[in-house]
């Protein structure tokens, strides 16, 4: 049932004979609702359609004009809409109808109405997307329409096993919401789970990606996530691959990937258009950089405030000479800085390109320097503070980057108190925390924990593709595929 | 268990660890060389650089070095460097100090009387040097803060080049201490001392210590160097150079690549302990060339071979009259000869232990030419 209204008008609904005057109080006789009378061979049509959501180059010229111009009563091999269904009740009219269908209905027999697609598109072309930028990737990104979306996948990912299963969201205004997985690869509880877990979705309307996400997370109360947005076609494709399941949300250019495990995010389009030299190479810089952002502002404090004798001696004189002017802790001091960073970060986000650049110079830069120069912080903190960010901006997905900036601060904390305790205290916590996570029932943590070496060929190094070669042991059809560098045997055994 | 007291024991167990006595790195005056000195009235002396690093803010980067001399004394070393605490703003703290300095009124005394309050003290670096001066180490120190400002660690890197050429037996303050509670071991410290012509800080030598304190005797590196071929733990590079007569062609430089020695010990009237060092030595200077003649090399071979054992045999001599056992020959009998040790154990073992060196020289190498 989709749609709750009061009880007057629900028992409306349910009449089974289609009635126009029914059908417009449901809509509350909304302006753009319109009707239009036509008469042909001795026949009264009435065409309901709502004018905003209708393409009326095409009600025009395909169902208006051959309408008119119809000889027999064969309504069905007279009109040119690509897709016709009959509407046996007012709910299925109406939810047509917002759909941007027109109704067609003969007068006189009101039971039954033909919905003819006639929607308007307002997609706008595709382009390259904006956050996930890639060297040599694809140069396509997703859009704002759900079939176009189902399009730029099907394009990437030819396959009869490519399934698309459609829902509708929402209780009050209504999403569309399209599952998309490879049902040859796909482990078939995952789907089972999704399913279940989206049609429990009873929110009034759906905002964005966010919305179903937050109903569909395994855990709220985590910095991690445990779903992959991504704008880009290629990635989606590769996930689906993987044996992942790819959610498209009507209106929205992200799409969510499930299940994800932590090794999801550190992954790039890149990374397998490149030789896996490379790839592993920028794969563990990302890893490592991970790490940097999480402690180095906690390993600072801990040094300068507890620890200072592990800092080799020249570098203890030169810390020391600029901290002396600073009149805070290690502590207030980087918070200070992050803070500042924090608001610098979210301040360019709205600002346009144009601008951005010279709020990155005077904030950056200047406020910097004069910082340091008023005495506020330290070179040192100056330093820990522009390395953390940095390394937080290498991670290649926005959430995970988020997540370290999130834990970087209760870090900082225990660092101020504890030193170098506090620090294996808060990494414990975070790496159990992990371990217990789970994405769709599957441990987030893995291959780590639990601990599979097979699992390891695409994590903190890629190896070759040809190297894997073996699916996912959950997936349907498990098995091992023929090796791809069989001609390297084949050549050497030619004679010469 | 309950959820809540679980948590509440979670939480408090990081404060029992004890670990929130914080020590800023800006209020902590942090000493980069301490020397002590003890004066007639049995009071220690503290001597110790505080160095200061300043960035200054009109010209950017430019860095201005410091060094602060702060001394004072006390009836024990914690005193003395409380004293040193009064006067200074800011924590004084040894615990970055990298070299010790023991005058030689301290070395000539019980040196651990010295070394407890450091080991007691969990921050000390335990990897600091350890050197006796000839003089105080006030002294050496003044001279050091007011000659080498610009020179880093000045000290340390000398000791560190020191060991590095085999010229000085490796001791940390960590490794010392099992020196010192060993009755069957001595050791030898760096002696410093200060070059009044040059005007620098120069190492003489090793100092020989027998038990807990110096015995006034010192070794010169040649000797050293040898001392510590005999221990068979040399560094990488152990350079030796010996006068031959005029006719050989002057003087002959050479590198020992390895070291065997075999050690028997026999108990007569006195404990004969015979060593037998092997060197494979490269030739790195010698002018008259011609190595690839057989004749030529067992010439060598025979004159630094003599010219070794019985340079090896002034060693152990003076190692004797000052009852040094740097060789460990005494852990030697404890762990091999138990019978022979409980005879002779004592403050002065050493007495009955009579030392028959003999050095045969291998030449294996002539280096890139012949």
């Amino acid at each position: 049932m989709r749609f709750k209204r009061n009880k007057s008008k629900k028992s409306l609904i349910n009449q089974e004979n289609l009635s126009i005057e029914n059908i417009k109080s449901q809509l509350n006789h909304t302006s753009d609702l319109k009707d239009r009378e036509i008469h042909s061979n001795n026949q009264i049509y009435i065409i309901l359609y709502i004018n905003s959501l209708v393409d009326q180059e095409k009600l025009e010229s395909k169902i208006i004009k051959p309408l008119i111009k119809m000889e027999n009563n064969n309504i069905l091999n007279e009109l040119y809409s690509q897709e016709i269904s009959t509407a046996k009740s007012n709910e299925i009219a109406i939810n047509g109808l917002l759909d941007g269908y027109c109704l067609l209905i003969k007068k006189g027999r009101n039971s039954e109405g033909f919905l003819l697609k006639t929607n308007a598109s307002t997609d706008r072309e595709v382009s390259e997307p904006i956050v996930e930028k890639t060297i040599l990737g694809a140069k396509v990104g997703f859009v704002e329409s759900l079939d176009k979306n189902i399009f730029l996948l099907r394009t990437v990912t030819k396959s009869p096993d490519f399934t698309v299963k459609k829902y509708t969201l929402g209780s009050s205004t209504t999403t569309n919401v399209s599952l998309i997985y490879l049902d040859h690869l796909t482990d078939p509880e995952i789907i089972k789970k999704v399913e279940q877990r989206i049609k429990s979705i009873t929110l009034d309307s759906i905002r964005s990606a966010g919305d179903i996400q937050d109903c569909i997370e395994d855990y709220t109360v985590t910095p991690f996530p445990q779903l992959l947005l991504t704008e880009r076609p290629d990635r989606a494709s590769a996930n689906l691959k993987d044996g992942r399941v790819a959610l498209i949300i009507d209106g929205s250019p992200t799409v969510i990937i499930l299940p994800a495990t932590f090794m999801t995010f550190f992954q790039t389009t890149d990374d397998y258009i490149t030789r896996w030299w490379l790839g592993s190479f920028f794969r563990f810089i990302r890893l490592f950089s991970y790490i940097i952002a999480l402690i180095l502002p906690a390993l600072y404090i801990a040094f300068v405030s507890f620890h200072y004798e592990v800092i080799p001696l020249e570098l203890v004189y030169s810390l020391q000479s600029s901290l002396s002017y600073v009149p805070f802790r290690p502590f207030i001091e980087l918070l200070i800085m992050q803070l500042s960073l924090e608001l610098l970060r979210e301040a360019s986000i709205r600002l346009p390109p144009s601008v951005a650049t010279t709020f990155g110079i005077v904030g950056g830069l200047v406020v910097g320097t004069a910082m340091v120069e008023a005495g506020i912080v330290s070179y040192g903190g100056l330093i820990v503070v522009a390395l953390t960010s940095v390394s937080s901006f290498v991670q290649p997905n926005l959430e995970m980057s988020s997540s370290i900036r999130i834990l970087g601060f209760p870090l900082m904390l225990l660092a101020a108190i504890f030193g170098f305790l506090g620090i294996v205290i808060g990494v414990l916590f975070v790496l159990i925390h992990l371990s217990r996570l789970t994405s769709f029932g599957l441990p987030y943590f893995s291959p780590f924990v639990p601990l599979n070496m097979e699992d390891f060929k695409d994590t903190i190094i890629r190896v070759p593709s040809w190297m894997m070669y073996k699916h996912s042991k959950n997936s349907p059809h498990y098995k091992q595929e023929k090796r791809s560098r069989k001609w390297k045997l084949d050549e050497s055994e030619e004679p010469y | 268990m309950g959820k809540n007291e679980l948590f509440l024991i979670l939480f408090i167990l990081p404060l029992l660890a004890g670990c929130w006595d914080e020590r800023l790195l800006k209020n902590s005056r942090t000493v980069y060389i301490s020397g002590f000195d003890l004066d007639e009235n049995g009071d220690y002396q503290t001597t110790s650089i505080i160095r200061d690093m300043n960035i200054s803010e009109s010209s950017r980067g430019e860095i201005s070095i410091s060094n602060e001399l702060v001394t004072g004394k006390g009836g024990s070393i914690k005193e003395a460097s409380m004293t040193i605490d009064q006067s200074v703003p800011g924590n004084y703290d040894p615990a970055k100090g990298r070299t010790l300095i023991l005058g030689i009124d301290t070395a000539k005394g019980d040196i651990y009387n010295v070394l407890d309050s450091l080991y007691r003290d969990p921050r000390v670096d335990l990897n600091a040097k350890i050197a006796v001066t000839d003089d105080s180490a006030n002294e050496i120190i003044t001279h050091l803060s007011e000659n080498e400002v610009e020179k880093g660690e000045y000290l340390y890197e000398l000791i560190y080049s020191s060991e590095i050429h085999s010229e000085i037996q490796d001791i940390t303050l960590r490794s010392i201490r099992s020196y010192l509670f060993d009755e069957g071991k001595d050791f030898m410290l760096p002696y410093l001392s200060k070059d009044e012509e040059d005007n620098e800080v120069k190492i003489n030598g090793t100092a020989l210590f027998h038990d807990h304190s110096f015995t006034g005797q010192f070794l010169s590196t040649d000797e050293s160097t040898l001392l510590l071929l005999f221990m068979e733990t040399q560094s990488k590079k152990a350079l030796l150079t010996e006068q031959l007569d005029k006719k050989a062609g002057g003087s002959v430089s050479y590198n020992v690549k390895s070291v065997s020695r075999k050690l028997k010990l026999e108990k007569e009237e006195k404990v004969h302990a015979d060593i037998m060092l092997q060197l494979d030595v490269e030739i790195v200077d010698y002018p008259p060339d011609h190595l690839d003649k057989q004749e030529m090399i067992n010439f060598l071979e025979n004159r630094l071979s003599k010219i070794l054992t019985e340079k090896a045999d002034a060693l152990f001599k003076k190692l004797a009259a000052n009852q040094s056992d740097v060789l460990g020959l005494g852990r030697e009998l404890i762990a091999f000869h138990p019978s022979i040790w409980k005879e002779i154990k004592g403050e002065n073992y050493y007495e009955h232990i009579l030392v028959n060196p003999k050095v045969k020289v291998n030449v294996r190498s002539s280096g890139i030419i012949l």
